[in-house]
């Protein structure tokens, strides 16, 4: 019976069926995923403002506790040059958020992409709801971190600078005194010597004073035992200062590594680089204080003084800064 | 022996001399947000350098530090007209120069009147800014002031903007002799620039090469790149007026290659 039919005319039926299937379970499918992607979830519009729209975007995650909660629906620019910026938040986790919430733009890792972190507020207030206005603060970021190191390394650079200038300075006091003090030194040498042959000479023909000039020498000699005593220990203490004021430079040479290398290199590193460099800005104050302080250089560096941004006649006629 | 006497010669120099006297901590916090303040400023970031001088001048304020909370006002009104707030700008400066219980020293009191004239020569308001030169100048009469050659510069831009060219010529000279005593190289600069636009709105384009071209080395010396941009122009400017047109040239050319770099490096 069967012979007459054609094997294209036997596949008919089966695929008739499977494409009826298809037909079927393709918009079954599509609703899925738009499901799955949160199409049909429930939502409320949150929103804040902000003075700059630098590092938001349009579709940027939404985060609360490490949890993505919804996205930035939209950022626009109002009339009055603010930056109103609508986020959506999945209903789901709304009960999570008090109206007093805060929005606060970081980013995952100092260097990783920028989001929105929502801080729940602490007063108790009631759930947000639809178009509620969050308060709004920029998190600080590796460019901040950065850049307020660098401003804390300038002014101890200066000092070490001004401290080395001073030190290698041959006008300065210090070398003036230095070299003063070796010619001094020089001249009473021979003295000394002088008077030695003097006392030498004399003693042949006044034996009485002799014998008083010595004591009076072995008595100067002994007080001169006692200061060298003292000042042994100030000499012993001078190198361990100079190290220090090493120590100051390679401090601040390792920040600087530590800022060039933060540039350069991996994210993970960046945290720990950062707290080394804070760590060592603080020796390093700390040392160069302990230098300002210490004699001899505390009495030839003037403590700092607030300065005044120099008046220049030729700045308002300019575009400089300065 | 000898390195007994040395020792002992040694710690004599030090206890004749005696060291400075520390300042008290607040103080010295006051100076360190003051030199941050200055550091940001450097690099441009004048929200960051208002930040600083805004916290340096409250604790100037919180001891009552007279110097201070005139440095720190002068420098805040800076930092707000580069951030170009002029309105607040003045504000600050005339919070400071209202406040009679500071009794501030004559030359802080006109360094923050100079700085109102300069801040209103920055907006075109020529009158006031003469004004307040004139009220900075009351208190600014000679070499002893250290605005002194600052003021008169000022004077003789105001001079040349009324188009008062030998006045111009006059004050720039006097502020030059100032800034030479002083060393204060900007300000030679300066005094010598003005000379050389004097002469130039008063049509003696050949006296106004050799100003021109102390201010260019000195300009050059100190890495200004933007008055060296305003020297070379000058220059082309002095060239063509004495019919030197092939040099008029170069000296453009040399300006504009000047603007060109210094854009890209700003």
């Amino acid at each position: 019976m069967d012979a007459g039919i054609s094997p294209q005319r036997k596949l008919q039926r089966p695929v008739l069926w499977f494409v009826l299937t298809a037909l079927l379970l393709l918009p079954a499918l599509v609703g899925g995923i738009a499901w799955k992607q949160g199409a049909f979830a429930k939502t409320t519009q949150l929103y804040f403002f902000a003075k700059t729209a630098y590092g938001m975007n349009k579709g940027m995650a939404v985060k609360f506790s490490g949890f993505r909660i919804g996205s930035v629906e939209d950022v626009s620019l109002e009339p009055n040059g603010s930056v109103k910026v609508r986020m959506v938040i999945d209903n789901a986790y709304i009960h999570f958020l008090p109206k007093d919430s805060k929005a606060r733009l970081g980013k995952e890792g100092l260097i990783g992409a920028s989001v929105i972190e929502i801080e729940p507020g602490e007063s108790g207030a009631r759930q947000a709801a639809d178009n509620d206005v969050l308060a709004f603060a920029r998190l600080r970021d590796f460019n901040d971190l950065a850049e307020e190191l660098a401003d804390q390394i300038q002014p101890i650079l200066t000092d070490v600078k001004k401290i080395t200038e001073f030190i290698n300075d041959p006008g300065s006091d210090l070398r003036q005194t230095i070299k003063n003090i070796n010619r001094t030194s020089a001249a009473l040498v021979e003295t000394t010597e002088e008077i030695k042959r003097l006392v030498q000479s004399s003693d042949q023909r006044m034996g009485v004073v002799s014998g008083q000039l010595g004591a009076l020498l072995q008595n100067a000699g002994q007080r001169l035992d006692q200061v060298g005593a003292s000042l042994k220990t100030l000499d012993e203490k001078m190198p361990a200062l100079m190290l220090k004021a090493d120590k100051t430079l390679e401090n601040i040479q390792a920040v600087s590594a530590n800022v060039k290398k933060i540039t350069d290199e991996a994210v993970e590193q960046v945290p720990g680089m950062l707290n080394d460099g804070k760590a060592a800005v603080e020796d390093a104050r700390e040392i160069v204080g302990g230098v300002k302080k210490a004699w001899p250089v505390r009495n030839f560096v003037k403590p700092q003084q607030e300065t005044l941004i120099p008046l220049d006649s030729h700045e308002s006629g300019s575009a400089q800064r300065r | 022996m000898r390195l007994r006497i040395i020792l002992f010669a040694l710690i004599l120099t030090a206890c004749a001399g005696s060291p400075p006297e520390p300042q008290n901590a607040r103080l010295a916090q006051a100076t360190d947000y003051n030199r941050r303040g200055e550091a940001a400023l450097e690099h441009g970031d004048y929200r960051r350098a208002l930040a600083y001088y805004r916290e340096a001048l409250r604790i100037d304020l919180s001891i009552e530090h007279a110097e201070g909370i005139a440095i720190n006002s002068i420098n805040l009104a800076r930092a707000h007209q580069l951030a170009g707030e002029s309105a607040l700008a003045h504000q600050v400066l005339d919070d400071l120069l209202g406040a009679s219980a500071l009794r501030l020293a004559p030359e802080l009191t006109a360094a923050a009147r100079l700085r109102k004239a300069l801040l209103y020569q920055g907006q075109g308001k020529l009158a006031d800014a003469s004004n307040w030169a004139e009220r900075s100048e009351a208190l600014c009469k000679d070499a002893v002031c250290a605005w002194r050659g600052t003021l008169l510069n000022l004077q003789a831009r105001l001079a040349l903007a009324r188009a008062d060219a030998p006045a111009a010529h006059a004050l720039a000279a006097q502020a030059l002799a100032i800034n030479r005593t002083r060393t204060a190289g900007e300000e030679t600069a300066n005094s010598l620039r003005l000379q050389a636009e004097a002469n130039i709105q008063q049509q003696q384009f050949a006296a106004a090469l050799a100003p021109l071209n102390e201010a260019l080395a000195l300009d050059k010396r100190l890495g200004l790149s933007e008055r060296i941009e305003a020297d070379l122009a000058l220059m082309a400017e002095a060239h063509a007026g004495a019919g030197n047109a092939e040099q008029a040239r170069e000296f453009r050319l040399r300006a504009a290659s000047v603007n060109k770099r210094r854009m890209t490096v700003e």
